[in-house]
C-alpha cells in the first residue's frame, strides 16, 4: 500500500492543462499551487 | 512625516523578515487590514448582517495592487499580500461570493502582477481562481478570466523537466 496516499497523478484538470510527462516534484508543486481541487467544495455543494 | 522620515534602526519584525522600506510596510500593514475587513465581513454575513467591510476597502486596495512600482513587494511570498487578496475573494461558508466589484477589480488587478510558483503556494490565490473556474454562480468574463490565469501561471509549472530540447 506504498504508493495509496499519493496524490492522483494527473487527476487534477488544470484548464484541461497537460501534466502526462510532468516529475514528481512538478506534479507535487501544482498541487500546492492549486489544491486537489476539492478545496472549495463546500462553495459549490451549496450551488447545487 | 513621522512616517516619511523612518530611521533605518526602526524595524518591523514578520516572522524572521526585516521589513525595511516604507513600502513593504504598507503592503504589510494592507494585507493585515484586509485581513480583518474579510473577518468581519464573514461576521456580520453570519449573523445576516450587511458585509461592507470589504467593499469600502476595494478602492484602496486596487489603487495599490495597481501601482507600477514595488510589483516583486506585492507578490513577494514573505510578505503574502496575496493571501488577503484570496480573503477577499473566498466564498463564504454557504458559498456566498463577495460582490462582483471585488471580484473584477482584482482579478483585473492580480493579472497584471508577476505571480510565481512560490506567490500561489504562499497565497492560495491559485486555489481560489480554480474555484472561479468551476462555480456556477460567477460570472461569464469573471470565469474567463480566471481560466486566463490558470492557463498563465501553469504554464511554466507545466515544462518537462526532460523536454527542454523540444
Amino acid at each position: 500500500d506504498k504508493d495509496v496516499a499519493r496524490p492522483t497523478r494527473g487527476a487534477v484538470s488544470f484548464a484541461n492543462a497537460d501534466t502526462a510527462g510532468l516529475d514528481e516534484a512538478a506534479l507535487e508543486d501544482l498541487q500546492l499551487a492549486f489544491g486537489d481541487g476539492t478545496d472549495y467544495d463546500f462553495a459549490l455543494d451549496a450551488e447545487m | 512625516d513621522a512616517a516619511l522620515k523612518r530611521p533605518s534602526a526602526r524595524r518591523l519584525r514578520k516572522g524572521d523578515i526585516d521589513l525595511e522600506s516604507s513600502a513593504e510596510e504598507e503592503i504589510n500593514d494592507m494585507r493585515g487590514r484586509m485581513i480583518k475587513a474579510a473577518e468581519a465581513d464573514a461576521a456580520a454575513h453570519d449573523a445576516g448582517q450587511p458585509a461592507f467591510h470589504k467593499i469600502k476597502m476595494l478602492p484602496e486596495v486596487t489603487a495599490i495592487l495597481n501601482r507600477n512600482t514595488h510589483m516583486q513587494a506585492l507578490t513577494d511570498p514573505d510578505i503574502n499580500l496575496l493571501e488577503a487578496v484570496r480573503f477577499f475573494l473566498e466564498p463564504l461558508n454557504d458559498g456566498a461570493l463577495p460582490a462582483y466589484n471585488i471580484q473584477r477589480d482584482l482579478f483585473a488587478a492580480i493579472a497584471k502582477l508577476p505571480i510565481n510558483k512560490e506567490s500561489l503556494i504562499a497565497s492560495g490565490i491559485g486555489k481560489v481562481t480554480l474555484f472561479y473556474t468551476k462555480s456556477k454562480k460567477v460570472e461569464v468574463h469573471i470565469k474567463r478570466q480566471a481560466e486566463k490565469l490558470i492557463q498563465e501561471w501553469t504554464r511554466p509549472m507545466l515544462q518537462k523537466s526532460d523536454d527542454h530540447t523540444k
